[in-house]
C-alpha cells in the first residue's frame, strides 16, 4: 500500500458519518474533562478509553485523537474563567486570559484563546502530514542501538526536566522500567521478579498502571484537606460566555506572526523527548513578550498573552503526535496515554509503522486536524456543560471517577488484578508525589521499559560487540544527547551565572560528531554548521570580559 | 521529622527493595544455551536503583536542615487522612467485588467515600446514597449492556 493509498483510506474511513460522529464525541469530552481543574489530557484519555474497546481501529483512534485534541483545548476555559489552568498546558494562559475576562470580555478571551488553539493545532497538523513520513523514514535508519540509545536518552532527559531533584526523576524513571520487567520476559517467557507469585507471571499491564498513577495521585492532590474536598470549582466568571468568533478571529490573524512564532516553538518544543505542552507554553508567552512592542501590557490581559501560550500547547501535541507515529517513542506522559490507546486497538508505533500501515498513521493525522476544527463547533456546548460540572464538589467527583476508573480498568482484560495493580500502583504513584518523584519519568519508564529491552537483545544477539552503541551515529548521537541531558542542571547553573558559552560550545561539539558519521549531504552539512556555532560562540565567550561572581550577582554581564 | 532524617530513611528504604529485588534476579532459571539471560534486564536496572539510592542517601546527609521542618507522624497522619480514607475505602471495594459483585461493591464504595468526605448531614448523607445508587445503574448499564463487559457476580449471591 501506497503513502497516498493509505491517505485515501484514512479519508474515506474517517469521514464516514459515525466516525465523524465519535470524533466530536471524544472531543467533547477532552473539552469537559481538559476544563476540570486538576484533570489532565491524561486522566481525559483514562475516562473515555473505556468507551472504545469494542470499538474497531479507526472510530476508536478517532474518538481517542478527539480527547486528546479536545483536552488541550479545554484547559484555556478555566485558565481564563478561575483562574486556574485546566492542565499545566494553559498555564501562562491564566496571565492574561484571567485579567481580560475579568475586565468583562469573557467572551471574547474565551475567542481568542480558542481560535488560536484551532490554528495552531492545524499548522501543527499540517506540518505533521509533511515531516512524518521522512521521520519515519529516518526511523528506519536508527537500528536496535540506536533505538535502545533514544529510549535512553528519553528517559534522562525526562527525569532531567521533569524534577528540580534529578536524582528522584532518574529513580522513578527505574522504577517505570522495573515494574514492566516483573513477569515474562520479552523474548524467551521466562518469569522473573514474581516472589513465586503466579498472578505476576503475567507481569503488570501497562494501562493500569498508568491509571493508577493519575487517578489517585490527582484526585488526591485535588483534596488535600476536608474544605478542599467539599468546595466547588465554580467562579463569578461563567456569566455571559457567548463567543465573539468574527472579531476574536480577526485578533487572532492580525497577530498571525506571533501565531506562526509560538506555533513553531510548539512544534518544537513537542519534538523533544520530555518537553511537552507544559512547558511549551511558557516558552511562547516569554518570547511573545520579549518580542512585543508594548510588553508592559502583559500580565493585564494582553491578547498576544492568549495567543502565544494557546497557540503554542496544541501545536506541541502536533509534535508529539510525529515523534509517536514516526519513531513510536511518545514524548511526556499525555503522549504515553496516546500510545496507550494506540495499543488498545492493536496499534503499536514503531519505526516500520509508517509504511507497514499507512492508512492507520493518515487516520491518526486526519482525526488530529479535523479535530482541531471540530473544537470551534462544539466549544459553546461544553461551556454550557462545563458550568454545570465546576459547580459539583470534588469529593463527589472523585469518588465517582475512582469507581468508573477501576471497572475501566477491569473491561481491559476482564480481570481483578488489573484493578489490584491499578490500587497498588495508585498508592507508588501517591506515595511519589508526596515524596518529590515526579510522575512522567515513572509512566515513561513503563512504557519505554518493554521497547528497551527488545531492542537490547535485538542488539546484542546481532553482535555482542557493545562498542556497536557508539561506533553506529544514531546510537552515538542519543547517548551523546542523554549524556548532555544528564549534566543539564549543571548547565542551568552555569547559566543562570552568565557562563553558558563555553558548555554550549562543547555541546554543540559533541553533537556534530556523530551527524559527521552520518551519510548524506544534508547530515555533513548540519554537521558542520554545528562545528561552525561552536567555535563561533567559544570566540565569543573567550572575547567576552570576564567577571567575578560577585558582579555576575549584581548583574554585570547583563550591561 | 526533619527533612534530612527522611531523606535518609526514604533512602535506605529504596536501597533495601532494590537489594531485595536483586537477589530476587538469582532466582531466574534461564533456558540452557540462552544467550541473553531474562535476568540482565532487570538486574541492570536495579543496580541503577541501587547506585541512585546511594546518591540519594549521601544528598540527604549531605544536607544542612537537621532541624525538625517537616510534619510529625501524628501530624503527618491527619494530614494524609483523606488518602488513607480513600485508599482503605478502595481497598474494601477490592475485597468485595468477589464476594459481593462489582456493581454493588462498587456503589458501597462511592457510598463510603462520599460520606467519609462529604459532610454529615441527614440530606447529604441522602445525597450520597442517591448519587451512589445512580452511580451503580450508571455503570451498570454503561458496561453490561453498552460496553459488553462480563463484571464478577459476587459468590454472595449465589447463596441467596
Amino acid at each position: 500500500m501506497t503513502m497516498f493509498d493509505g491517505f485515501l483510506i484514512a479519508l474515506s474511513g474517517l469521514t464516514e458519518p459515525m466516525n465523524l460522529l465519535l470524533l466530536a464525541a471524544g472531543v467533547l469530552a477532552g473539552l469537559l474533562v481538559g476544563a476540570i481543574p486538576g484533570f489532565s489530557i491524561t486522566m481525559a484519555v483514562v475516562i473515555v478509553l473505556p468507551f472504545t474497546y469494542g470499538m474497531d481501529t479507526t472510530p476508536g483512534l478517532a474518538m481517542m485523537l478527539g480527547v486528546m485534541v479536545g483536552g488541550i483545548s479545554g484547559g484555556l476555559v478555566s485558565a481564563m474563567l478561575l483562574g486556574i489552568p485546566g492542565t499545566p498546558a494553559s498555564v501562562a494562559t491564566t496571565f492574561d486570559g484571567l485579567p481580560l475576562v475579568r475586565s468583562g470580555q469573557q467572551g471574547f478571551a474565551l475567542g481568542v484563546g480558542l481560535w488560536a488553539s484551532c490554528i495552531g493545532g492545524f499548522l501543527s497538523g499540517c506540518v505533521l502530514f509533511l515531516l512524518a513520513p521522512p521521520l519515519g523514514r529516518i526511523g528506519l535508519e536508527i537500528g536496535p542501538w540506536g533505538y535502545f540509545s533514544l529510549i535512553l536518552f528519553a528517559l534522562t532527559i525526562t527525569a532531567s526536566l521533569s524534577s528540580g531533584n534529578m536524582i528522584k526523576g532518574l529513580m522513578a524513571a527505574c522504577i517505570g522500567l522495573l515494574a514492566t520487567a516483573v513477569g515474562e520476559d520479552q523474548v524467551n517467557g521466562i518469569t522473573r521478579l514474581t516472589f513465586g507469585n503466579s498472578d505476576l507471571n503475567g507481569g503488570f499491564a501497562y494501562l493500569p498502571i498508568l491509571i493508577g498513577v493519575f487517578a489517585f495521585s490527582q484526585l488526591l492532590s485535588d483534596m488535600p484537606n476536608l474544605a478542599s474536598a467539599r468546595r466547588s470549582l465554580s467562579a463569578d466568571g461563567t456569566g455571559d460566555l457567548r463567543i465573539p468568533h468574527m472579531r476574536a478571529l480577526k485578533a487572532v490573524l492580525h497577530h498571525w506572526a506571533l501565531t506562526l512564532r509560538s506555533t513553531a516553538i510548539g512544534i518544537f518544543v513537542g519534538v523533544l523527548p520530555a518537553a511537552g505542552a507544559s512547558i511549551s507554553n511558557l516558552v511562547a508567552y516569554d518570547q511573545a513578550k520579549k518580542n512585543s512592542r508594548t510588553p508592559e501590557r502583559f500580565g493585564k490581559g494582553a491578547v498576544e498573552g492568549i495567543i502565544a501560550p494557546e497557540s503554542a500547547n496544541n501545536a506541541t501535541m502536533g509534535g508529539a503526535l510525529m515523534v509517536l507515529v514516526a519513531l513510536g517513542i511518545p514524548g511526556d506522559a499525555a503522549a504515553a496515554a496516546v500510545l496507550a490507546a494506540l495499543l488498545v486497538h492493536d496499534v503499536a508505533p514503531s519505526p516500520t509503522f509508517m509504511s507497514e500501515s499507512p492508512d492507520v498513521v493518515y487516520v491518526i493525522l486526519l482525526a488530529f486536524v479535523i479535530g482541531h476544527i471540530l473544537v470551534l463547533f462544539l466549544q459553546t456546548a461544553a461551556l454550557r456543560i462545563f458550568v454545570r460540572i465546576v459547580g459539583i464538589p470534588i469529593y463527589i467527583l472523585a469518588g465517582v471517577i475512582l469507581l468508573y476508573t477501576a471497572m475501566g480498568v477491569f473491561a481491559i482484560n476482564n480481570t481483578m488484578f488489573d484493578i489490584r495493580t491499578m490500587f497498588l500502583f495508585g498508592m507508588v504513584g501517591y506515595l511519589m508525589v508526596r515524596f518529590g518523584f515526579p510522575l512522567a519519568p515513572l509512566i515513561l519508564g513503563t512504557v519505554l521499559g518493554p521497547i528497551g529491552e527488545v531492542n537490547l537483545m535485538r542488539a546484542m544477539s546481532i553482535s555482542s560487540d557493545a562498542t556497536l552503541f557508539l561506533s553506529r551515529p544514531w546510537s552515538l548521537l542519543f547517548l551523546i544527547l542523554a549524556a548532555l541531558s544528564l549534566l543539564f542542571p549543571l548547565y542551568q547553573a552555569q547559566a543562570r551565572q552568565g557562563r553558558w558559552g563555553y558548555y554550549g560550545a562543547v555541546s554543540l561539539f559533541l553533537i556534530s560528531i556523530p551527524l559527521l558519521m552520518m551519510p548524506g549531504l544534508v547530515r555533513t552539512v548540519a554537521g558542520c554548521a554545528l562545528i561552525a556555532a561552536a567555535l563561533w560562540l567559544a570566540v565569543r565567550v573567550y572575547r567576552t570580559p570576564k567577571f567575578t561572581t560577585k558582579e555576575v550577582a549584581n548583574g554585570a554581564h547583563h550591561h | 521529622m526533619s527533612k534530612r532524617l527522611s531523606g535518609v530513611l526514604l533512602a535506605t528504604a529504596l536501597a533495601a527493595f532494590a537489594a531485595l529485588l536483586f537477589v530476587q534476579t538469582f532466582k531466574v532459571r534461564n533456558f540452557p544455551g540462552t544467550r541473553f539471560g531474562a535476568e540482565i534486564w532487570p538486574r541492570a536496572i536495579i543496580l541503577c536503583l541501587g547506585l541512585l539510592a546511594v546518591a540519594l542517601l549521601i544528598q540527604s546527609l549531605r544536607r544542612r536542615d537537621a532541624e525538625r521542618t517537616g510534619p510529625g507522624l501524628g501530624e503527618l497522619l491527619s494530614r494524609e487522612g483523606i488518602a488513607f480514607a480513600v485508599f482503605a475505602c478502595f481497598f474494601c471495594f477490592l475485597w468485595l467485588v468477589p464476594r459481593f459483585g462489582a456493581y454493588p461493591a462498587g456503589g458501597l464504595f462511592v457510598f463510603a467515600v462520599l460520606s467519609i468526605l462529604g459532610p454529615k448531614s441527614p440530606r447529604a448523607i441522602g445525597l450520597h446514597l442517591l448519587i451512589s445508587v445512580g452511580m451503580t445503574v450508571v455503570l451498570w448499564a454503561l458496561f453490561a449492556h453498552v460496553l459488553k463487559v462480563i463484571a464478577p457476580v459476587g459468590r454472595w449471591w449465589a447463596l441467596v
